[in-house]
């Protein structure tokens, strides 16, 4: 250290004694609350506590007791009516109330708190768009129904009561023969503070995201919002509940359409699947038609005659599968999965419900293995698209341009 | 329905048909196969019969003219035509073969004969081959549920069928082994596979649906 100071031309701490009390005067400045441990850390190498870290400390161990300071010091407390200045009035108003105050041992009174009154910081004003006569000419767009002498009176009332409109409309005395409602001075007013700003800015980009461009005031809007809020509080008792009755129906209706959705989404299991083909079988068959079904699972126009309900249901199974393209494989897999049936992989009775059921679950198993085909051949579209993809731009880098320059 | 006045038509045949009348009649066709043990030879070691019968046993006779039951063309005078309950053909054999069975309707119905084919089996494991595990006591049962449906019935068949009660069939050798039908299991089993492919189903739906990566 020594030598470091000496390269930097410090003066090299001669006296021992000097150095030694300022290490003690740290240590004794630990906090109360803070472990000797913690402090130590601190100590070396950090020699300086975090401010707000010791004004913690302080305050859950003492409260706020050992900030005040003691009532020998500041005196008795005493409270005296005296006069006092808003400094956000222009017309130095003068008025009084009562203030803290301190009596010390002498009987001399001071306040407790000295400075501006403070309250007034909290007096802001709003900013008002004023335009001066260039502005006026060239940025201001004349509207037939205001003079200039009007937007200026209205000016002065926005400023002087700081856009409080309910106010300003209160006050407002329009120029004879017209009336002007809240909406008109707000849609005036805004109007010109948003071609103020605009120009101000140097266009509408760069304040697009100033609430007077991205919000414009719209009257129409406004009025039409009062006269709801209006029909709405004029509402009778009865229109009142019949009101609640239809919202509350249309509550219900919403819950149970979300309740329908939830429900589809979650998938079903074996047991309560909805069968895919849905074949109702009429238990007396329509005139001129049978008990037999068709391929379309509806029941078959036939010749008068006698036929085999097995043969027939073959027959059928047979058609189904005839329009199915692949049809050789699509049997295949078909049977495959008809093996659980039984060897043969059809119902045993062919009675008419077993018949129209297996059917029906022919024509599902058809229509599963055609989805698992076309699943099938969308994966390998999208695996091979982005395949070549790659290939293809390597292989055909700089031919491609050649080609199409010629 | 007796009573009701159902329109008729005259069919290609000149005969007067039901219109829109549907009659449906269960029939059973089957074969009972013994195996012959010490006596089998080795053209013939199992005693076996086909037949055609009605759901409860009941005589056929009143719907059935006549039944040809198309043997192997191995056998002699494979074509056996029977013409008087109980529909049946015995014979023995040593292998299994398609029956092709036709029957013939009463010639008022009008109605073409009909052909069912039925498995001949004489091996209840089916792999055709070993002997051992087979019982002279225990025959080999094959049957198959069919119906009959005619469709817009002839009049005069139809009415001399709805007044006639079946007599039970006359006795049969093989009666003793009739099976009994379930249709019920057929079609529990049937659904049951149903739900399973509706399932895989939507389950390839929500594939589809799902956003490729």
């Amino acid at each position: 250290m020594a030598d470091v100071k000496d390269i930097l031309g410090m003066p090299r701490a001669s006296d021992k004694s000097e150095a030694q009390p300022k290490p003690k005067e740290q240590r004794a400045k630990r906090p109360e609350g803070m472990s000797r441990e913690a402090f130590a850390l601190l100590d070396g190498s950090h020699p300086i506590v975090p401010s707000s870290f010791v004004a913690d400390l302080a305050k859950k161990q003492a409260g706020l007791k050992e900030k005040r300071t003691p009532a020998e010091k500041r005196g008795q407390v005493v409270w005296e009516m005296r006069p006092f200045k808003n400094e956000a009035r222009q017309d130095g108003l003068e008025l009084r109330h009562w203030a803290k105050c301190f009596k010390d041992n002498a009987s001399r009174v001071r306040l407790a708190e000295e400075g501006d009154y403070p309250f007034a910081r909290l007096d802001c004003k709003p900013m008002i768009y004023r335009y001066d006569d260039e502005e006026w000419d060239n940025v201001i767009v004349k509207d037939a129904d205001w003079t200039r002498e009007e937007t200026e009176y209205l000016l002065e009332l926005c400023e002087q009561f700081q856009l409080r409109f309910l106010i300003i409309a209160d006050r407002y005395e329009a120029p004879p023969g017209k009336t002007r409602s809240m909406e008109d001075l707000k849609a005036r007013y805004y109007t010109i503070a948003r071609q103020l700003l605009i120009a101000r800015e140097g266009g509408p980009e760069q304040v697009a995201h100033h609430t007077l461009v991205k919000h414009p005031f719209n009257a129409e809007t406004e009025r039409s919002r009062k006269r709801a809020v209006q029909a709405l509080l004029a509402r009778s008792a009865g229109q009142e509940a019949s009101d609640q009755a239809t919202l509350e129906a249309a509550r219900g209706i919403e819950n149970a359409r979300r309740a329908a959705v939830v429900q589809r989404k979650q998938p079903p299991t074996v047991e309560t699947m909805e069968l895919a083909t849905p074949v109702d079988i009429p238990q007396q068959p329509a005139p001129g038609s049978t008990s037999l079904l068709g391929a379309d699972l509806k029941p078959a126009q036939l010749k008068p005659g006698v036929f085999s309900r097995a043969a027939h249901m073959r027959e059928v199974a047979r058609q189904q599968l005839a329009n199915v393209p692949g049809g050789a494989r699509a049997q295949k897999q078909v049977d495959t999965l008809l093996a659980e049936l039984g060897p043969k992989g059809e119902p045993i009775c062919a009675t008419q419900a077993t018949c129209a059921a297996y059917l029906a679950l022919r024509a599902d198993i058809v229509q599963m293995l055609e989805l698992r085909k076309r699943l099938q051949h969308r994966q390998a579209a999208e695996a091979s698209q982005g395949g070549s993809e790659g290939r293809g731009r390597r292989a055909h880098k700089g031919k491609v341009p050649a080609r199409y320059d010629a | 329905m007796a009573g009701d006045v159902e329109s008729t038509f005259t069919g290609s045949k000149g005969e007067k048909r039901l219109k829109g009348v549907e009659v449906v009649y269960p029939i059973v066709t089957g074969t009972v196969a013994f195996f012959l043990g010490k006596k089998a030879t080795g053209t013939a070691s199992h005693k076996w019969t086909v037949y055609v019968r009605g759901l409860k046993n009941e005589d056929l006779s009143h719907v059935i003219k006549k039944v040809t039951f198309y043997l192997h063309p191995s056998f002699n005078n494979p074509a056996r035509d029977v013409t008087e309950s109980p529909f049946e053909v015995n014979e023995t054999g040593w292998g299994e073969f398609e029956i092709n069975i036709k029957i013939y309707f009463h010639d008022e119905a009008f109605e073409d004969p009909i052909e069912i084919l039925h498995h001949l089996r004489l091996y209840a494991d089916n792999d055709g081959g070993s002997t051992a595990q087979q019982s002279t006591k225990k025959p080999v049962v094959t049957e198959s549920y069919d119906e009959l449906v005619f469709n817009e019935p002839a009049e005069a068949f139809h009415s001399r069928w709805r007044g006639h009660d079946p007599a039970p069939a006359k006795d049969s050798q093989a009666a003793p082994f009739f099976l009994e039908f379930a249709p019920q299991q057929d079609l529990d089993k049937i659904n049951a596979l149903r739900r399973r492919i509706a399932q895989q189903k939507a389950g390839l739906l929500q594939q589809f649906e799902a956003p490729m990566s």
